[in-house]
């Protein structure tokens, strides 16, 4: 908190000083005042609503893809081998580069986003989740099964369970993934989200307009980040019996 | 302790011809040969032997864990194919889930035993009762000491229906007094396995002494004649530790001369020509 103060601090001492042009990095009154008026204008606030129905809809279904597949890679060694490689080598290609091809597949609209945010964060999800089971102790799974636990019990009931801390830092690395592919997608596809309004900025030379954006996709994610996937963390951990990371 | 105590006796247990062998690097290891044991339904055994004397593989066989390479285990007259509710072992560190609670722990195979909710509550209370820890029923397992934790297993391998305990419990506590009033008090058959032969006259009814590199068995040592309550200075239970302890120096010895001939045998290989009697000092 102290040290935001100290920047904005400079920020504004710094541009009252001219040390740079202003219209190159407006200070941070300006930059405020972009952000009161395009909350005014309602661009921010729809181009808000119109990213997180996005992020919502792409992220939820990469959940639901990417943990049943995670699973299934784990359980069929010959798919580990092969698909969690390949999936291990995907995940190197960065979020933007799929975005040519989406636009090509499916047009400049809102599919083209959803594809590139699906690409990125499903195999991420998959390949963590896929870690997260191989890493139970096998004495849990023994465990189980003396208790008669097997097949569907043993992976719902044991397997999943045990692994459920680690499926979650999966979860909130896709959450990151899925947030920039989200950008990434916006910036070049023609939808009504904040990447739009980045791109609408510099169309405009508007740079107060770009940093304001900038500001509220940080403030989004950080507050997803502590409201949401840190709490969770916390919480498994803290009834696990792990130690705090 | 209703469910529990109503059981009148409980499967015996017969191991028939194990052999078994882990792959190693280059070849395989011989972990137990020509295994035979015949335990008695609500039987006490104790097994005995030093390190590596595949005892505790042999109750994970038992247990259906592992499938040997040779030989048959039977329960209750059935083969053993598989992990199942009628055999627990219970794992040297508890084994315990850790995102449950203690009564979540227990209540685990009643529910998967298509138990009534009620019923499996109360057996399951019942249970934690029997192991003195009823209190901690809201805990979780970190919040517990390690000996505790082995109560809870305890609790929860006496939960399902027809238990039969293979323990492997080195680290043990309390565990010992508990296990022995839970013994005669529900007729489960146990085997417990242990380096501690005070602790195996104590409490069991036979006590089987193994050797290893492979594992054999060297003698089965019959306590059930010893009168209870078993104390340590009574002369029976003296002379039964000390003859166990007899066939277990021997046992080690076996495996420290068999070490010294193998060792002899690579030295001897690997610097031919040298006195084989200097090579002692060498290995």
């Amino acid at each position: 908190m102290l040290s935001l103060g100290v920047t904005v601090l400079i920020w504004e001492t710094g541009s009252r000083l001219a040390l740079w042009p202003p219209a190159m990095l407006p200070g941070p009154g300006a930059v405020g005042q972009a952000l009161v008026d395009m909350i005014g204008s309602q661009a921010l606030p729809a181009a808000l609503a119109q990213s997180l129905t996005l992020m919502l809809v792409g992220y939820g279904l990469a959940v639901v893809i990417g943990v049943p597949l995670g699973v299934v890679i784990h359980h069929v060694p010959a798919l580990r081998r092969t698909v969690g490689a390949g999936l291990l080598g995907l995940q190197t290609l960065p979020s933007v580069c799929w975005v040519p091809l989406a636009l090509l597949w499916f047009g400049a609209n809102m599919r083209a986003v959803l594809f590139v945010i699906l690409s990125n964060t499903v195999f991420a999800i998959a390949t963590a989740t896929a870690g997260a089971l191989s890493q139970v102790p096998p004495l849990l799974i023994q465990a189980g099964q003396t208790l008669g636990a097997r097949g569907w019990t043993l992976n719902t009931r044991v397997l999943l369970p045990a692994a459920l801390p680690e499926i979650v830092a999966g979860l909130r690395m896709g959450w990151t993934f899925a947030w920039r592919a989200l950008m990434a997608g916006e910036l070049l596809a023609p939808t009504a989200g904040l990447g739009r309004l980045l791109q609408q900025g510099r169309d405009g030379g508007n740079i107060a307009e770009i940093l304001a954006t900038m500001l509220t996709i940080v403030a989004l994610g950080l507050l997803v980040e502590m409201a949401v996937f840190a709490r969770i963390d916390r919480r498994l951990r803290r009834k696990w019996g792990l130690a705090p990371v | 302790m209703s469910a529990l105590a109503a059981r009148e006796h409980d499967d015996g247990i017969e191991i028939r011809g194990i052999s078994h062998r882990f792959p190693g690097t280059g070849r395989e290891i011989p972990v137990l040969d020509s295994v035979s044991l015949s335990l008695a339904p609500g039987s006490f055994t104790c097994f005995v032997g030093p390190s590596g004397c595949g005892k505790s593989t042999l109750c994970r066989m038992i247990a259906g864990l592992e499938m040997p390479s040779r030989g048959e285990i039977s329960v209750g007259g059935a083969a053993v194919r598989g992990p199942g509710r009628r055999r627990v072992l219970m794992f040297q560190d508890a084994g315990l889930f850790p995102w449950l609670t203690v009564r979540e722990n227990v209540l685990f195979g009643l529910r998967l035993g298509n138990v009534a909710r009620a019923d499996a509550e109360a057996h399951a209370l019942n249970c934690l009762r029997l192991v003195q820890l009823s209190r901690f029923a809201a805990s979780y397992p970190h919040e517990l000491s390690g000996g505790m934790r082995q109560r809870v297993a305890l609790a929860r391998a006496l939960a399902v229906d027809e238990p039969f305990g293979a323990l492997d419990a080195q680290t043990r506590e309390i565990l010992v007094i508990e296990l022995q009033r839970i013994w005669q008090a529900t007729g489960t058959t146990i085997i417990y396995v242990t380096h501690n032969v005070q602790e195996a006259v104590q409490l069991g009814t036979q006590a089987v002494v193994f050797t290893a590199h492979p594992g054999r068995v060297r003698a089965v040592v019959p306590l059930a004649s010893l009168p209870w309550p078993r104390l340590p200075a009574d002369a029976a239970v003296v002379r039964h530790v000390e003859l166990i302890h007899a066939e277990l120096r021997e046992a080690i010895e076996q495996v420290e001369r068999e070490e010294f001939d193998l060792g002899w045998h690579l030295a001897a290989r690997a610097v031919p020509g040298r006195d084989r009697f200097d090579l002692g000092d060498g290995i």
